[in-house]
């Protein structure tokens, strides 16, 4: 159904200004969303001390750390949480964490992990960058809930471009088949931009949905909630989690955590993957242990025990989930891609990088259109640095990802400050980036070389980490990194020696250019 | 006025519905906030493309200012959801 002129143009107009106003945004939610689709093979990547098996059949006793654990989270406070994570392909070490509320200071955690055969403690190592991919993709780095309700609003907005984009592009097969390679550059550029708009269409509605659902119900929800209960908050939390676990005062022994290691499910092929302890050495304590489904698009099975006696306790809020529940579950497999093995993930990461250079092409189109175009109504200057912060944003946040594996491989540093040298440099990256580009007077050279140092940075990363932790042989999620690397680095390397040296012509401008009250045009910015 | 519709109006709209569906909807209420949780960003959406969508410029904001204060006026006739 063809849309009346009008409404075309309005939508038309909000496709452009949500897409400009937020693009660079949707760009590094993006690509940081692309990187985070393999945050964990990344793991492994960066740590030789994961690549080993998990010893068949070993089961040591680290009931001991546990108790020390929870004395010491006692001493701290009013304990938050006990979870003990039990050893496993991608995380082959026994892992104690836990948090405990100081009076007048907050949350304070601590980590323990143990060596899966000899229950030996073992160092823990720094949040690296695979911590740092995918905090930053689903929280920019922020306090819990700025940054997550910020990366879903990033959802809204891509799903309103989609939905508008559908619409103003109503000639879906046409434009599927419309790339004209052979005319000008912006004529490339439109046309990969609606064929990279048809092709990702489905895959960016459904990142638009599960993105702005994980992201934007971490704020809205409790705000709908307690306008509903008309804020009697703890009448709300009832009501979504059941009443509280309270306990009873009385110190009894709790169950042998290889007695929980042994736990088997019907109908699930391994045992449980983690226990969360809840008033861990109460006689009402409650461990509730967590299964992985073996059905894909679902998570996790949890099977509530009695922590002192073993015994399934009833819980049924726990143990059985209705259908919005396996719904809400099925959002963050299907966001993140983990549900169909390293195939589906590659998957993941072409249709992700195609909606990161569909964003990266809708900014340049509508640049280019008023710097050498007849729309638009700044000056030269102002479109000028716009082009080149585009160029230097673009750039910028992959070399930063692709570079952070490099140095993560290289940091030699405390473990206790590799976070914050992760951030420095990650952010050091991008303005290095960003400079590289608004000192570049021609943007097709800018870009050309970029691409050129976006291949060396994939390249130099492969090799330090190889240089680094060794070959990961019988590793195929370490080798798939690598691949991925590498073919990021023939991709870029392709890109820039197909791409004009620099700009062919310097064309005339003939637009509108908005003047001042002396009717000279106004000054930049 | 559209740009204040699709920013602002649908914002308030999406919340002050979506509570008022918390409390008339019937079930559990558990999977009752699940499902109003699932479709928050669509309504949100709809909100949003309707402020571009509709000719008259007055019905962008009369439709989502309606929808608030329906939401709005449910809530306070209601009492707090039975647990």
């Amino acid at each position: 159904m063809p849309l009346a002129r009008d409404r075309h143009k309005r939508l038309y107009g909000l496709h452009s200004w949500s897409g400009i106003l937020f693009a660079w945004f949707l760009f590094v939610v993006c690509w940081s969303g692309t990187a985070a689709v393999f945050v964990e093979d990344i793991v492994t990547f960066e740590d030789p001390t994961l690549r080993h098996s998990v010893p068949a059949d070993a089961t040591p006793d680290i009931d001991a750390d546990l108790r020390a654990a929870h004395a010491e989270l006692s001493a701290l406070g009013r304990i938050d949480y006990l979870i003990v994570d039990f050893p496993r392909d991608r995380m082959p070490f026994y892992w104690i964490r836990g948090g405990a509320v100081v009076e007048g200071e907050g949350l304070r955690e601590i980590e323990r992990k143990f060596h899966p055969g000899t229950g030996a403690p073992l160092p823990v190592r720094g949040d690296g960058a695979a911590h740092w991919i995918l905090e930053f993709h689903t929280d920019l780095m922020l306090p819990n809930p700025l940054g997550r309700t910020l990366v879903g609003l990033a959802g809204i907005v891509l799903g309103l471009a989609a939905i508008t984009g559908l619409f103003i592009h109503g000639k879906l097969i046409r434009e599927f088949f419309t790339l004209r390679l052979m005319r000008s550059q912006r004529l490339k550029w439109q046309d990969s931009h609606k064929l990279l708009g048809v092709i990702t269409l489905p895959f960016s509605a459904m990142i638009a949905f599960t993105g702005a659902y994980l992201g934007i119900i971490a704020i809205l929800a409790p705000i709908i909630a307690v306008i509903a209960f008309k804020g009697d908050t703890d009448a709300l939390v009832e009501a979504v989690v059941g009443a509280p676990l309270e306990p009873v005062g009385q110190q009894v022994a709790m169950i042998s955590l290889s007695d929980i290691q042994a736990m088997r499910v019907p109908g699930l092929e391994d045992g449980p993957y983690r226990v969360i302890a809840n008033h861990y050495g109460d006689a009402a304590a409650r461990f509730d242990v967590l299964f992985f489904e073996t059905e894909d698009l679902a998570t996790t099975q949890i099977h509530p025990v009695g922590g002192a006696t073993g015994a399934p306790v009833d819980a049924p809020r726990l143990t059985d989930p209705g259908p919005a529940n396996r719904i809400v579950n099925a959002l963050s497999p299907l966001h993140f891609g983990t549900y169909g093995g390293m195939a589906l993930k590659w998957i993941y990461g072409v249709l992700g990088l195609g909606l990161c250079i569909m964003t990266a092409l809708g900014t340049m189109l509508w640049i280019e259109r008023r710097r050498y175009g007849s729309e638009g109504t700044k000056s030269d200057r102002f479109y000028e640095a716009l082009s080149r912060m585009n160029i230097g944003i673009c750039l910028g946040f992959p070399a930063a990802t692709i570079g952070l594996l490099g140095f993560d491989a290289l940091y030699a540093g405390a473990e206790a400050a590799r976070t914050v040298w992760t951030g420095t440099a990650y952010f050091g990256l991008v303005l290095l980036t960003v400079l590289f580009a608004l000192l570049h007077t021609d943007g097709y050279a800018a870009v050309r070389r970029g691409l050129w140092g976006l291949a060396g940075l994939a390249v130099i990363s492969v090799t330090a980490n190889l240089a680094v932790h060794g070959w990961p042989s019988g590793r195929g999620d370490v080798q798939s990194v690598m691949a991925c690397l590498i073919g990021l680095a023939a991709l870029t390397a392709l890109s820039a020696r197909w791409l004009p040296q620099g700009r062919p012509t310097i064309r005339k401008r003939v637009r509108r250019v908005a003047t001042d009250e002396t009717g000279g045009p106004s000054p930049a910015f | 006025m559209r740009l204040l519709s699709c920013l602002l109006l649908s914002t308030l709209a999406t919340i002050f519905l979506s509570a008022a569906i918390l409390l008339k909807l019937p079930g559990p209420f558990d999977q009752k906030a699940l499902w109003v949780s699932l479709a928050v960003p669509l309504i949100w959406l709809g909100f949003m493309l309707h402020a571009y969508w509709d000719e008259r410029r007055w019905r962008t904001v009369a439709v989502p200012s309606g929808a608030a204060a329906l939401g709005i006026a449910l809530v306070l006739t209601s009492a707090a959801p039975q647990v």
